[in-house]
């Protein structure tokens, strides 16, 4: 009854907190709720150490929805003192810590919560999104439409596709982004080669691969140096993808595949190799409709020319 | 010398097994009732040690347009009644062919123990197809396309398979190829690469193969063998086969030929060592040196008479280890089977002699 009070206590701060440990906490928070809110009033959340510290990365456990795949590190019994001592170095009266502190929250199991414990919960102050006042809503650049995507939070992810999971919160700063796809056109224009287009050459530029577009940016930003022409991350695609009918965006979803700068690699991955597959956003028109999703991921290599991958390009902003 | 090749292979089986046990792979094997099961690589699959093949009886098969056909009614129900019985012997992974008109009598066999029956489908690839596929059978677990070479299309081909991985259509993708640089290339080139279908029989356990396995096995591939009786002309080697086991089997019988191989101490050989081993049939002893074979996931094989069926299960059924006596039948089979050349292979594979031939 007590945990369940102080659940309701800290409700409203570990909705309101931002901070990074509390991002990376919420994921756990899906299913071990009391356990996050129990280490969100401990020491330990106010001293930066997270869930990761003491269980490991655990992506298998994260991504599986069944439980099969259990977390990196589950210390039990004497296990739980040796973790402890791997930080704490002042000497130990006991074998066994958790008879005096609990495992989450470090308070003594056996007392009644404070006041005081709760206050330790309290949040870190909310970022403020960069201001974009005053930069315009649309430019254009060497023939290219771009609008602003004005940044925020949004909760990336779906549970639909395996590789998009778990959602997540993401905050975005605000950037650039292409209303169209780069065309046969655009790209003939910087490249002086024809590739993969639509009968006219006027249809979105195909058959390219990742370092082909970034050398395409390279020529595009060496016209005009400060242009900060890029790809999109995939979190700037999927942003920009789930609100492309108020940005007037077209054809994020279908039309040909979509290079972004992103690494392939399962979300919350922290120790993950370097990757050797760039991600792929948008779908085709010659894929079926339902992977024309703004969550889909794909991955393919770097150096690959396929028919159906071509590329929107985003542009940095400097924000106020 | 035969027995030298297959003294290396023994090595090599040594070698490979201990690279399959230095890696983080699961446990190989087990048993279940009769039937053996093996993990397929990395897939998390476990697979029974002998598959049912997706060929139907070609004297069953009607015309069903062009490049298609489908079964006659009896012969539907024959192979139905075959497959059943594979279902009862722990067969769990059941290959279908869309262009012998199997997709439907298949889906309506595994109805009611999909989560039993893994499907592996060789078939065209395109987003549609797969999608038909995977709405049909709710999934599909094994995807494959067959190619002898690794051109742009097989790229395209196999980046539509990933997506479908990806999107949880399909659990494990792979190819089927004759060609060992083909295999090799695609352990290289084809990202997400789950099985491989490849052809792994007595005669055509080819030496060479020392490039691709130890790499395909070092990447936890899974290695499906298929041909296990080299299109069933392994078992026209045995004078003691039943006239009706395989296709075309009366005109084929090598034995009862004119033009038999004059290779009398070959003969008197197998002769001897098939007398040693009354209880068996040379395509037993071929189907356990394939399951002899620890990196060998399956060895998958088409099924058109029941007895062969309860041959390829009897061959596993106690043990898998081939005994002496049976490496000596299979080598003098195989020599039997060199003398003869391309010939005892059907038309259609015989260019693949020179390949395969170990």
């Amino acid at each position: 009854m007590a945990r369940l009070i102080l659940f309701f206590a800290l409700l409203p701060f570990t909705c309101a907190a931002q901070d990074e440990q509390f991002k990376q906490a919420g994921v756990c928070a899906r299913c071990h709720v009391i356990s996050v809110v129990e280490w969100s009033m401990s020491k330990h959340r106010a001293m930066g150490v997270g869930c990761v510290e003491c269980h490991g990365a655990s992506q298998g456990h994260v991504v599986d929805e069944r439980n099969n795949v259990k977390p990196d590190k589950l210390p039990r019994e004497k296990a739980i003192a040796a973790l402890c001592n791997s930080c704490h170095d002042k000497p130990r009266k006991r074998q066994d810590c958790q008879s005096c502190h609990h495992v989450h929250a470090l308070v003594d199991p056996n007392k009644p919560a404070k006041v005081t414990d709760v206050a330790a919960a309290a949040p870190t102050p909310v970022r403020r999104a960069p201001d974009v006042r005053g930069l315009p809503r649309k430019i254009t650049i060497a023939g290219i439409e771009m609008v602003l995507v004005e940044g925020g939070e949004f909760d990336m992810g779906s549970e639909r596709w395996p590789n998009a999971r778990p959602v997540h919160t993401v905050r975005l700063s605000p950037y650039y982004i292409g209303v169209a796809e780069v065309s046969a056109v655009q790209w003939r224009a910087v490249m002086g080669t024809d590739v993969g287009a639509g009968k006219d050459g006027a249809g979105a530029v195909s058959n390219v691969s990742w370092f082909d577009c970034q050398e395409f940016v390279k020529r595009l930003n060496a016209g005009a140096p400060g242009l900060g022409l890029r790809l999109l991350t995939e979190e700037e695609w999927e942003f920009a993808a789930r609100r492309a009918r108020t940005l007037g965006l077209t054809q994020m979803l279908g039309g040909v595949w979509e290079w972004t700068g992103s690494d392939y690699r399962p979300y919350f991955n922290h120790n993950a190799e370097p990757a050797r597959l760039k991600v792929l956003r948008g779908g085709s028109d010659a894929d079926t409709p339902d992977l024309r999703d703004e969550a889909f991921r794909h991955g393919e290599r770097p150096d690959r020319r396929l028919r159906c991958n071509g590329l929107r390009l985003a542009k940095e902003v400097q924000a106020k | 010398m035969a027995t030298g090749t297959l003294s290396t292979r023994r090595e090599f089986l040594l070698s490979a097994a201990a690279a399959s046990a230095a890696s983080d792979a699961p446990a190989a094997e087990y048993r279940r009732g009769g039937m053996v099961y093996r993990r397929l690589g990395k897939t998390g699959l476990d697979v029974s040690l002998l598959s049912f093949g997706s060929h139907t009886d070609p004297k069953d098969r009607l015309p069903a347009g062009p490049g298609k056909t489908v079964l006659t009614e009896a012969g539907q129900a024959r192979r139905d009644r075959i497959l059943a019985r594979a279902f009862d012997f722990g067969v769990n992974l059941l290959d279908v062919y869309a262009s012998e008109g199997q997709w439907e009598p298949a889906e309506r066999m595994v109805r009611d123990r999909r989560d039993k029956v893994l499907i592996s489908l060789a078939h065209e690839v395109t987003p549609q197809e797969v999608d038909r596929a995977a709405k049909l059978f709710g999934h599909v677990d094994l995807y494959r396309f067959h190619t002898p070479d690794m051109s742009d299309q097989v790229l395209h081909d196999w980046d539509t398979l990933r997506k479908a991985k990806e999107a949880g259509k399909v659990r494990a993708i792979g190819i089927a190829t004759h060609i060992e640089s083909t295999m090799t290339r695609a352990l290289d080139e084809l990202d997400d690469l789950d099985f491989i279908f490849f052809p792994y029989n007595f005669i055509h356990a080819r030496a060479d193969y020392s490039k691709f396995l130890p790499h395909a096995v070092s990447k936890g591939i899974g290695l499906i063998a298929m041909k296990p009786l080299a299109s069933g002309s392994i078992m026209r080697l045995d004078p003691r086969a039943r006239t009706g086991t395989a296709p075309e089997f009366e005109k084929l019988q090598l034995w009862q030929s004119r033009n038999r191989p004059i290779l009398p101490a070959a003969v008197a050989e197998l002769t001897k060592s098939l007398d040693r081993m009354p209880d068996e049939t040379l395509c037993m002893a071929a189907m356990r040196f394939v399951y002899a074979k620890a990196f060998i996931a399956t060895a998958i094989t088409g099924m058109f008479e029941m007895q062969l069926l309860e041959d390829n299960y009897k061959a596993l059924e106690r043990y898998t280890e081939t005994k002496p006596v049976e490496t000596a039948a299979l080598n003098a089979a195989r020599e039997l089977a060199r003398a003869w050349g391309a010939q005892w292979l059907p038309g259609d594979y015989q260019w693949l002699e020179e390949q395969w031939r170990g």
